[in-house]
């Protein structure tokens, strides 16, 4: 008697579970069909390929973890695109939620044309993913480029050329990153809007001033939102592609020094007909994009307090 | 790697609209017999020319349609591998004889020996020419046209400095001299020499000038890290001394036809095929010349002539006697040849070259020429390069990068090249 009632009320509360999040799966479905009828078999299929080596014309041969053992062993541009990318990542990422909080408190003050000025800092992202702006930026970098001219009336000797320097190139592509900062700035304006305004005005009764009311106030009210834009956009920067792909005409060039490591996989499946290696190259990303998004988790509990906790 | 620019885009585009005026109505049946898939990499003018010649192939071949597709070569590979995959590979395709041994022992393209004396007429082909599509003696490609690695350079730009282009016997000391004199009237931001160290052509041809070559016919490295040393370390000499341009120019070239430093207008002197002499006038405002590349001095002839691209049947294909009915048609009919001339290179049907030969464009009439000046001086085609070939041919494109950067001497890189490309051919 005991175990029905325990196993009926399990299924109440499921019911019940169920009943609460009908609409939420509702609006699922269009995503959780492509990912089983698109996505899923293609993962599953590259999760063996990357045990084999593919070279795409002939079937795969099964050939164990040589493709990891290479991977850690031997592959210095495996470790140069790790490089590339975590350089990328840890600097584009901070840049651009900075810019984006500091753009969307500064909007969030009401003044006249606000809407105007969100549409006109959003535009960047929507057009900076594109092929266009990416060509655009080369012509920007390149020698006798905007920046040159720039630099050269600050007395720079003609002919630099940002974009063709290694030790530059990836400054110029995370530059063009941080520009996107649209998304996050509008999350982060939302986020915003959602701080009760009497909690300021309390701090300001209190004598709090405006750097205090930031980091004691908007900062802890913003953190569930911060922390949001903070796994979308490492996420994102993990997987930057289209950029490198274009400025560096799919080279990851000069010398390498913008190889995201998408763009390494793409060059190893794709030009040089190592299917099976870009299969492992893809899991062990997918495995460091879990690895940080985990610990972005694990962390959020020092930092991040919701206030709707039941 | 786009070669597509604004004006032969919009040239494309009115071709194709008056084309597809033309004949659009006409020649598309409502039913087809069979219907074939071309596939090739090329440039606006070959695109072109290509498209006119397969709508006139369906003109008169009524029951067959053929439906093409035109890819950049670096986007072309990646979508013929994956096809390939997938085994929906286009009946007919454009071959670089790169790859033409990888498909053939792969089985994925067929064997063409039955089609020759029946659909397809080779009669007036030179044997030797012919065999050059030939994989463990059968024959998988037929030659589209012939090409060989050439010097191309800026007449006016030599007018303008005031120098005269030595004979075409000269030797790499006497090139050099040459550019040194450019660079002593050459306003800055103006160089002598494109700095194409990095493309495998020229490392060939230097190879091969003192008997060696980049693969042996076992698929070996055919040079030392000496001799790569020794050829680097030539180029280093000409950057310090400004005859080439710095590493910024050179790392800007992606081997497009509009990246290169001749299209840039950076320099007088670059080295392409010889069948891109048309596409890089078209980029050119100048008028350029054709001539060979430097001899080593005691040395022997390096350069040779090459099928520039070949044509080939798929084994997916199931209209293969159609198929090659479209591959005879594009390297034996004098009507297509008319229009789609030189552009793939100089035709390997005698019968078509001796007809283009009558009333050449300035391109063409340059081409021949060259190529009666090359003939003279050629050794024989190189063996296949092995599988990684085309990724050691990346790898020394990078390598050189880290070079021009100050990051390698000419020594190191040497040892770099050698041990890099033997890890990628044990690896592949």
């Amino acid at each position: 008697m005991a175990t029905i009632t325990s196993t009926s009320s399990r299924w109440d509360a499921f019911a019940r579970q169920w009943r609460r999040g009908r609409s939420g799966y509702m609006f699922l479905i269009p995503w959780l069909i492509g990912f089983f009828a698109l996505t899923l078999g293609p993962a599953l299929a590259s999760l063996y390929l990357a045990f084999t080596k593919y070279d795409i014309l002939t079937p795969p041969v099964f050939t164990g973890l040589d493709n990891f053992r290479y991977m850690f062993l031997q592959d210095y541009r495996f470790r140069q695109a790790l490089q590339v990318t975590f350089t990328y990542v840890l600097w584009s990422v901070p840049l651009k939620l900075g810019l984006a909080l500091l753009i969307a408190i500064a909007l969030d003050k009401g003044t006249r044309g606000v809407d105007l000025y969100r549409a006109i800092f959003y535009l960047p992202s929507l057009i900076g993913g594109s092929v266009a702006i990416a060509v655009l930026w080369r012509q920007l970098f390149d020698r006798d480029g905007l920046t040159d001219q720039l630099l050269q009336l600050l007395g720079w000797p003609p002919g630099t050329s940002i974009l063709n320097n290694p030790d530059h190139a990836l400054k110029t592509l995370i530059v063009l990153s941080v520009w996107q900062f649209g998304a996050p700035m509008v999350i982060f304006l939302a986020g915003l809007r959602q701080i009760p305004q009497d909690l300021h005005e309390a701090a300001r009764m209190d004598g709090a001033k405006t750097m205090q009311r930031f980091f004691r106030i908007t900062l802890p009210m913003l953190a569930p939102v911060i922390f949001f834009n903070l796994i979308m956009q490492t996420i994102d920067a993990f997987k930057a592609f289209t950029q490198a792909f274009v400025v560096s005409a799919g080279t990851g060039g000069p010398i390498d020094s913008t190889l995201f490591y998408t763009l390494y996989l793409y060059q190893e499946g794709f030009a040089f007909f190592r299917m099976g290696y870009a299969s492992a190259l893809a899991w062990f990303l997918l495995i460091i994009i879990a690895a940080f998004t985990a610990l972005t988790f694990l962390s959020a509990k020092y930092w991040v307090h919701y206030d709707d906790t039941r | 790697m786009t070669n597509l620019t604004r004006r032969s885009f919009n040239r494309y585009l009115l071709a194709s609209a008056a084309g597809a005026a033309a004949f659009g109505g006409l020649t598309v049946p409502a039913f087809a017999d069979s219907r074939l898939r071309f596939m090739w990499w090329g440039n606006p003018t070959r695109d072109e020319r290509t498209n006119a010649v397969v709508d006139l192939f369906e003109g008169n071949n009524s029951g067959i349609v053929v439906d093409t597709e035109a890819l950049a070569s670096n986007d072309y590979w990646p979508k013929i591998a994956t096809q390939a995959a997938g085994g929906n590979m286009p009946d007919v395709m454009q071959m670089d004889y790169r790859f033409l041994f990888e498909y053939a022992r792969r089985g994925q393209i067929v064997p063409l020996d039955d089609y020759v004396g029946n659909q397809i007429d080779l009669s007036n082909f030179d044997p030797g020419f012919v065999d050059s599509g030939r994989v463990d003696g059968q024959l998988f490609g037929i030659p589209f046209g012939a090409n060989s690695p050439s010097v191309i350079y800026n007449m006016a730009k030599f007018a303008e400095y005031g120098v005269t282009l030595p004979d075409h016997s000269w030797t790499w000391d006497e090139f050099w001299d040459f550019a040194r004199q450019i660079k002593a009237v050459a306003p800055e931001g103006q160089w002598a020499v494109a700095d194409k160290a990095a493309w495998e052509p020229a490392f060939d041809i230097f190879l091969r000038q003192q008997g060696k070559q980049l693969y042996t016919e076992q698929g070996e490295l055919g040079y030392t890290a000496a001799d790569a040393a020794e050829y680097f370390e030539m180029w280093r000499q000409a950057r310090e001394e400004g005859l080439v341009p710095p590493a910024d120019i050179t790392a800007q070239d992606s081997d497009g036809l509009d990246t290169r430093p001749i299209s840039r207008r950076r320099v007088a002197i670059d080295f392409a095929h010889s069948n891109h002499l048309g596409g890089l006038q078209g980029q050119n405002p100048d008028e350029l010349g054709i001539t060979l590349f430097p001899h080593r001095e005691g040395g022997v002839p390096g350069q040779y002539m090459k099928c520039a691209t070949l044509l080939c049947i798929t084994a997916n294909s199931d209209a293969k006697d159609d198929a090659a009915k479209l591959v005879n048609y594009l390297l034996t009919d004098p009507e297509a040849n008319k229009i789609l001339r030189m552009e793939r290179g100089v035709p390997g049907d005698n019968a078509i070259a001796a007809t283009l030969l009558e009333d050449p464009d300035d391109i063409e009439r340059k081409t021949i020429e060259y190529f009666a000046i090359v003939q003279d001086n050629v050794s024989p085609m190189p063996p296949p390069p092995p599988a990684g070939a085309g990724e050691v041919e990346v790898m020394m494109v990078r390598l050189y990068g880290e070079l021009i950067f100050d990051r390698l001497t000419p020594e190191e890189a040497g040892e770099r090249l050698v041990n890099d490309a033997q890890a990628i051919l044990d690896r592949a």
